[in-house]
C-alpha cells in the first residue's frame, strides 16, 4: 500500500521515543551526577522507482531518478558527559568531579563506575554510595574520626580528636575511551561495554581524568528550558505525523470508493 | 475516450509518489543534518516527475556536546564504511571502543591521514576542521564538496554515495566548522503541511475525474445501446 503511511508511522514511533527520553532527563532535574540523553535519528534506506541514468521513451537520459524514502529511526539514545554545575553541600564525604572520569563501586559483585558522589558511611564505616554500594577501593574510616579531608588528587586522610591524621588510601578515578557507550544500570551507575571500552584507572588530576572536589555535589547537567523547547519540537513533529497518517487513510478511502 | 483514463491514472500515481515524498520529509523532521527531497517535473523528459534533493542548510544548534560538529554550507563529511566510501552531513559524532571517531552508524570518519584517532582527553575540533586532543594535534577532517551534487545518492542511514566521478569531488579548504553545534533536519513543517493538503485535493480531484470518466464510459456504454 502507500509507502507513505509507514514513512509517517516511523515518524512517529521516532518521535514517542524521543519523548520518552525527553521525560526521563526533565523526571531527573534534580539527580545528582545525572547526565542527559539525546535521541539521534537518521533516515531509513530508500527505494529506487526511476533510475538516474536509465533512457526515456524518446531517448533521452534522465539526469537524476526517483528515490523514495522510507521514513526515519532512532539511531542512539547518546548520553552527553558534559559537566553539570557544582553545588556546595559542605558535606565532608560530598565528592564532586571536575573533568571526565568516573567512581567505581562494586554494586551486586560487580563493577559500577558513577559521577554521583553523594557518599555516606554504612555501619562498617565503608564509604558507600546511598544505595550501600562500595567505593573502590575500599576505604574504612575510624571509629575516633573527627574529620575526613580528601584532597583534588583522592587522598583520604583522617583526622582523630587530637588532630592528628592518618592516611586512609586514595580514591581513584576511572576514564573510559567513550563514555557515550557506557550502559546505564539505574540508581546513577554505569556499566562497561564493548562500545565503551574498559576502563581506565587514573589518579585525578592526571592525564585529564579530573580533579575530586570536596563538599560539593554534581548536579545534573540537564537544561530544563532546551529540554522544554526539544519536546514542543518531538509534540509537534509527532502531531505532523499523524496529519500524514490521516492523509494517507482519506487517500485510500477515495481509490477505495472510486467504484461504488 | 477511454484513453484519457491512464492519463490520469498517471497522474494519480505522480500524486501517490509526490505524498510519499512528503511523508518521507516530515518522518525526518527531527532527523540531524537531513536534506529533503523534491518531486518535480522535468519538461524536457515528457512532463516525467524525477526526485531532487534540496541542498539547502539547515538550522543549527547548540548542544554543548564536544563531538558535535555542524559544517558551512557544501561541505560533507567522507566516510569510510564497509560498502566503500560515503557522505554525511550528519555531524553528531562519538568515539568507538578503540578511540576512532565514528558516526552514529560506527563507521570511521576520514580525516587528510585517514581514520582520525582521538583516544583520551579533551577533543576541540577548530573551524577549518584541525583536530587537537588535549591540544595536541591529531589530524584535520575531511571536508569534501561536489560539482554535481545532484549525483549524491540518498543511501538511508544519513550518508550519500556518490554516482559522478571522484575528480568532481574537491576538498573544502574554506569549510566552516562549528564544534558543539549540530545541523538540523531543513524539512519545513508548514511548507509540507501546505503542499500535503495541495497533494490530497490534487489526488482527490483526479479521483473525481477518473469516477465521471468512468460514469460517462457507463452511460455510453448503457444507454445509447438502447433501443428508445
Amino acid at each position: 500500500m502507500l509507502r507513505g503511511l509507514w514513512s509517517a508511522a516511523s515518524g512517529m514511533a521516532a518521535q514517542k521515543m524521543n519523548i520518552d527520553v525527553i521525560a526521563n532527563n526533565l523526571a531527573n532535574v534534580n539527580t545528582a551526577g545525572f547526565k542527559k540523553s539525546r535521541t539521534d535519528f537518521q533516515d531509513l534506506m530508500y527505494q529506487t522507482v526511476n533510475q538516474a541514468g536509465s533512457e526515456t521513451s524518446s531517448g533521452e537520459q534522465i539526469p537524476v531518478g526517483i528515490q523514495v524514502g522510507m521514513g526515519t529511526m532512532p539511531v542512539g539514545v547518546h548520553k552527553v558527559f558534559i559537566q553539570g554545575d557544582f553545588q556546595e553541600t559542605k558535606n565532608e564525604l560530598d565528592l564532586a568531579i571536575e573533568g571526565r572520569g568516573f567512581f567505581k563501586v562494586l554494586s551486586s559483585e560487580e563493577d559500577r563506575y558513577t559521577r554521583s558522589g553523594d557518599f555516606k558511611l554504612d555501619s562498617n564505616r565503608n564509604i558507600v554510595t546511598p544505595n550501600g554500594d562500595r567505593l573502590q577501593p575500599e576505604i574504612t574510616v575510624p571509629t575516633d574520626t573527627v574529620s575526613v579531608k580528601i584532597d583534588a588528587d583522592g587522598t583520604v586522610t583522617a583526622f582523630d580528636p587530637q588532630g592528628t591524621g592518618t592516611s586512609l588510601g586514595t580514591i581513584e578515578i576511572y576514564s573510559f575511551p567513550n563514555p557515550a557507550g557506557l550502559y546505564s544500570s539505574g540508581h546513577n551507575l554505569y556499566k562497561a561495554t564493548d562500545a565503551s571500552g574498559e576502563a581506565v584507572a587514573g589518579t585525578a588530576g592526571t592525564e585529564g581524568v579530573g580533579t575530586i572536589a570536596q563538599g560539593f555535589v554534581e548536579v545534573s547537567n540537564v537544561d530544563v528550558v532546551e529540554e522544554m523547547v526539544a519536546m514542543i519540537m518531538a509534540q509537534r513533529a509527532y502531531e505532523i505525523n499523524s496529519k500524514a497518517i490521516k492523509t494517507a487513510d482519506d487517500m485510500m478511502s477515495i481509490v477505495n470508493n472510486i467504484s461504488r | 475516450m477511454i484513453s484519457g483514463i491512464y492519463n490520469l491514472i498517471d497522474g494519480s500515481m505522480t500524486q501517490q509518489l509526490r505524498f510519499e515524498t512528503i511523508a518521507n520529509n516530515i518522518a525526518n523532521s527531527n532527523t540531524n543534518g537531513f536534506k529533503k527531497d523534491i518531486i518535480s517535473f522535468n519538461q524536457t523528459l515528457d512532463m516525467q516527475s524525477i526526485s531532487k534533493t534540496d541542498f539547502s542548510q539547515g538550522p543549527i544548534r547548540y548542544t554543548g556536546n564536544e563531538l558535535d560538529i555542524a559544517m558551512g554550507a557544501k561541505g560533507f563529511l567522507k566516510i569510510e564504511t564497509p560498502n566503500g566510501l560515503r557522505y554525511t552531513r550528519d555531524g553528531a559524532l562519538s568515539i568507538d571502543a578503540e578511540g576512532y571517531l565514528v558516526t552514529g552508524n560506527g563507521d570511521k570518519v576520514l580525516g587528510e591521514n585517514g581514520p582520525i584517532t582521538v583516544e583520551g582527553g579533551t577533543v576541540s575540533i577548530e573551524r577549518d576542521g584541525q583536530v587537537f586532543v588535549d591540544n595536541e594535534t591529531v589530524d584535520k577532517l575531511l571536508v569534501v564538496s561536489f560539482d554535481k551534487p545532484e549525483q549524491l545518492r540518498k543511501e538511508g542511514g544519513s550518508y550519500y554515495s556518490y554516482q559522478g566521478e571522484s575528480k568532481e569531488i574537491s576538498t573544502e579548504t574554506d569549510g566552516v566548522i562549528q564544534q558543539r553545534y549540530l545541523e538540523g533536519s531543513n524539512v519545513n513543517p508548514t511548507q509540507e503541511m501546505i503542499e500535503m493538503i495541495e497533494t490530497f485535493r490534487t489526488f482527490e480531484s483526479v479521483e473525481k475525474a477518473i469516477q465521471s470518466l468512468d460514469g460517462l464510459t457507463g452511460k455510453m456504454v448503457n444507454d445509447y445501446g438502447q433501443v428508445p
